[in-house]
């Protein structure tokens, strides 16, 4: 920093705090600090690749022992609001002869916040991503599973059962299964518009202005400039390609006026938005929220052949007072049945084997017209992944998003 | 004589006692949070469990982060979420007058015996949560048959604030300035007008009577006396409606979410939500720095318009 910029950046530090002399003095150690994304810490995350594998490192916490009964009392999960089908939890809870307990989260910070805060102990976790893993298992936050207690494991989708971000599935078990790409209303947009690979541009056109809306997330927000220019590196640490998607995003907002937010499965059966990018999971449960008297033919959703998949997961955290519990909620989760009853309301697709598309088709849970939205082991196999950066890298890409939040 | 002086010592006594409550209440809820804040907004920050380190000792505090922040406001990304959030409130706090001021003005002069039912209605949305107020908006604001939507178009609102440069022409009225600067008048006019009526309340009637006396029309006694007398109970109403707007986020979230309405108060939400606490709380300090300008610029003036009666009244 240059004398210039120092005396600066003081009297506009004094003048906005009106701490001259303070903050005079301890700028002086500014070089130190590390700025904002530094200054703690330190050390790194294991980082999982689609083409380099990892096995996530043994941490202090130890898996359970095989052959335990399970515990009595609350199993407390951890989990996004309205991710887990009430009726579901209800029938493990008879089923065990406990009581559930259901703490939500928001985000994956939030999850990490909660994680590290001794006054909570949950037992298990729903919705983990790749993102946050390597840092529980960092951080000792999470346990290693015990599989003895996983019967139906050989239901997951068999592209997941030995996953790249966690092989052996040491740690993790897959959940639901999703894939980016874009909401639409089928009364207003044509599906033939929707007919190549690049219809990511059609979120761009000012003809939809104050209709469309993008994903509030930096990674998905930023794909999605990047997909918008070809670039499918998605876990790229070159500056001028997330730059360029910034900006690439930042001319579709003021094009369109775009809303940044979560919720797709809401503005576009309500007709707030026509065109929206979103998770396939969140298309599947909008049937759920049109209004009176509009049937599922208005949901639209597209994802080109090759696009970001996700999988969401459990965990069991380290401090979990029901650790055996937890094992069996898990198992009982990726059985078929519950699963299928489970999706009945949640709307995302399990990670699993059965049931089948096919399944869910049949069983009337998925419209004709949103079959797009389901996420076949191929595309789990071939699909973009957003997966944990290192610390450098992750605070360039909120620093990018936040140019694109800030308008 | 000095039994007198014992009982009005105890009398003092017994007075500063009272505010313990809320002098406890004001360190335990206040002072205590804000060091917090000043602590995470000066400490370090662990880049792999993404947590905050709080730095409790002033001596230890660190700028780092305190200078991004304060760079990105002076020219870098975040200097149009301050202009816009000062534009946004000034607006609202303009039309709140224009339209407060003459309601609370009939409700304290002109309103007689439906002074009481007036001011229930003026009550009445507190009953109902901010939240569900905005929400309800949403809906009236649906571009696909929400009937605001649809009277604001039929009488070409979009074209007119299109020409005040507070929309972009759009018949959509979610993601436009307009709306957000309305849904904030909406939210928070009630706090503007309760205060400002009990000031015009107050008003001393015979000091408006003199005025007639002394042959000022009825514009130039409300001009002259009604008004100058009225400006503590303004900038009472201003600081009170102020001070939460500048602070509101989630009046944009519900009625715009796009980014070219983005306040302080959403950029404050966006940083605490995921990676970056630390930023987030410097911006905290900084909007209460510039709020605490606001307010001590209020106190002045009232201290000034409190002398100045009081000499008047000599």
């Amino acid at each position: 920093m240059s004398r210039r910029q120092f005396v600066e950046r003081s009297a506009r530090m004094a003048l906005l705090f009106g701490i001259g002399g303070q903050v005079a003095a301890a700028c002086g150690g500014d070089d130190d600090d590390g700025g904002g994304g530094g200054g703690g810490g330190g050390g790194t995350i294991p980082l999982a690749r689609l083409d380099a594998p990892i096995t996530l490192p043994d941490n202090d916490a130890d898996a359970i022992a095989s052959g335990l009964e399970p515990e009595t009392g609350t199993l407390r999960i951890f989990t996004y609001p309205d991710y887990l089908n009430p009726e579901t939890l209800d029938a493990f809870a008879t089923e065990y002869g406990i009581e559930i307990e259901e703490s939500p989260y928001e985000t994956e910070a939030q999850l990490l916040s909660g994680l590290q805060n001794p006054s909570f102990a949950y037992d298990v976790v729903v919705g983990a991503t790749t993102l946050g893993l390597p840092r529980f298992v960092v951080g000792n936050l999470i346990q290693p599973l015990n599989h003895d207690y996983l019967a139906n494991f050989d239901n997951v989708l068999p592209s997941l059962q030995d996953p790249y971000y966690d092989q052996g599935s040491k740690y993790s078990i897959p959940y639901t299964v999703y894939t980016t790409g874009v909401a639409y209303r089928r009364d207003v947009i044509d599906d033939s518009e929707f007919a190549g690979d690049d219809a990511w541009a059609l979120l761009w056109d000012p003809a939809r202005r104050g209709y469309v809306g993008i994903i509030d997330d930096a990674r998905d927000g930023l794909t999605l400039g990047m997909y918008y220019r070809g670039v499918t590196d998605t876990n790229t640490e070159d500056q001028e390609i997330i730059d360029a998607a910034a900006a690439d995003v930042r001319d579709l907002v003021s094009a369109t006026s775009a809303r940044i937010d979560i919720l797709a499965y809401q503005t576009i059966p309500e007709g707030r938005a026509h065109i929206n990018q979103a998770w396939s999971g969140d298309m599947l449960a909008a049937q759920f929220y049109l209004p009176e008297g509009t049937g599922t033919e208005v949901l639209g959703y597209w994802a080109p052949e090759r696009t970001t998949v996700a999988n969401d997961f459990f965990v069991v955290p380290s401090r979990s007072e029901r650790p055996v519990l937890a094992h069996l909620f898990i198992d009982f989760l990726i059985d078929p049945a519950n699963a299928q009853h489970n999706f009945e309301f949640v709307g995302y697709q399990p990670a699993l084997t059965a049931p089948t598309a096919d399944d869910l088709i049949a069983a009337e849970l998925v419209p004709e017209h949103l079959v797009s939205a389901l996420v076949s082991d191929a595309q789990v196999e071939n699909g973009y992944r957003l997966d944990a950066l290192a610390p450098d890298v992750q605070q360039r890409w909120e620093d990018a998003w936040q140019t694109v939040k800030a308008g | 004589m000095h039994g007198g002086l014992r009982q009005a010592a105890e009398r003092q006594g017994l007075w500063a006692a009272l505010t313990l409550p809320g002098t406890i209440w004001l360190i335990l809820l206040f002072l205590v949070p804000f060091y917090a804040i000043a602590a995470v907004a000066f400490g370090g920050f662990d880049p792999i469990l993404l947590r905050s380190l709080p730095r409790w000792n002033p001596l230890d505090w660190q700028f780092g982060a305190a200078n991004e922040v304060v760079d990105q406001i002076f020219g870098g990304s975040l200097q149009d979420v301050f202009l816009r959030t000062f534009v946004y409130v000034g607006l609202a706090m303009l039309l709140c007058f224009a339209i407060g001021y003459p309601v609370a003005y009939f409700l304290a002069r002109h309103a007689g015996r439906w002074r009481g039912v007036l001011l229930v209605c003026l009550v009445l949305p507190f009953w109902v949560s901010y939240l569900m107020r905005m929400l309800a908006w949403v809906n009236l604001l649906n571009p696909d048959g929400g009937w605001a939507s649809r009277a604001l178009n039929t009488l070409h609102a979009p074209e007119l604030f299109e020409l005040l440069g507070l929309g972009d022409g759009s018949e959509v009225w979610f993601g436009q300035p307009v709306t957000v600067v309305l849904g904030l008048v909406y939210g928070y006019i009630p706090f503007f007008i309760l205060p400002l009526y009990a000031s015009l309340d107050r008003l001393d009637g015979r000091l408006l009577d003199a005025a007639r006396d002394l042959g000022a029309s009825g514009r130039s006694t409300f001009l002259r006396v009604t008004l100058p007398l009225s400006v503590p109970g303004i900038l009472a109403a201003a600081v009170i409606t102020a001070l939460p707007m500048f602070g509101d986020y989630y009046t944009n979230t519900i009625l715009s979410g796009s980014p070219r309405t983005e306040m302080i108060g959403n950029q404050i939400e966006a940083y605490t939500r995921t990676t970056e606490p630390q930023r987030g709380a410097v911006l905290v300090l900084i909007l209460s720095g510039l709020l605490l300008v606001l307010m001590a610029y209020y106190l002045v003036l009232t201290m000034r318009a409190t002398r100045e009666a009081r000499e008047a009244r000599a």
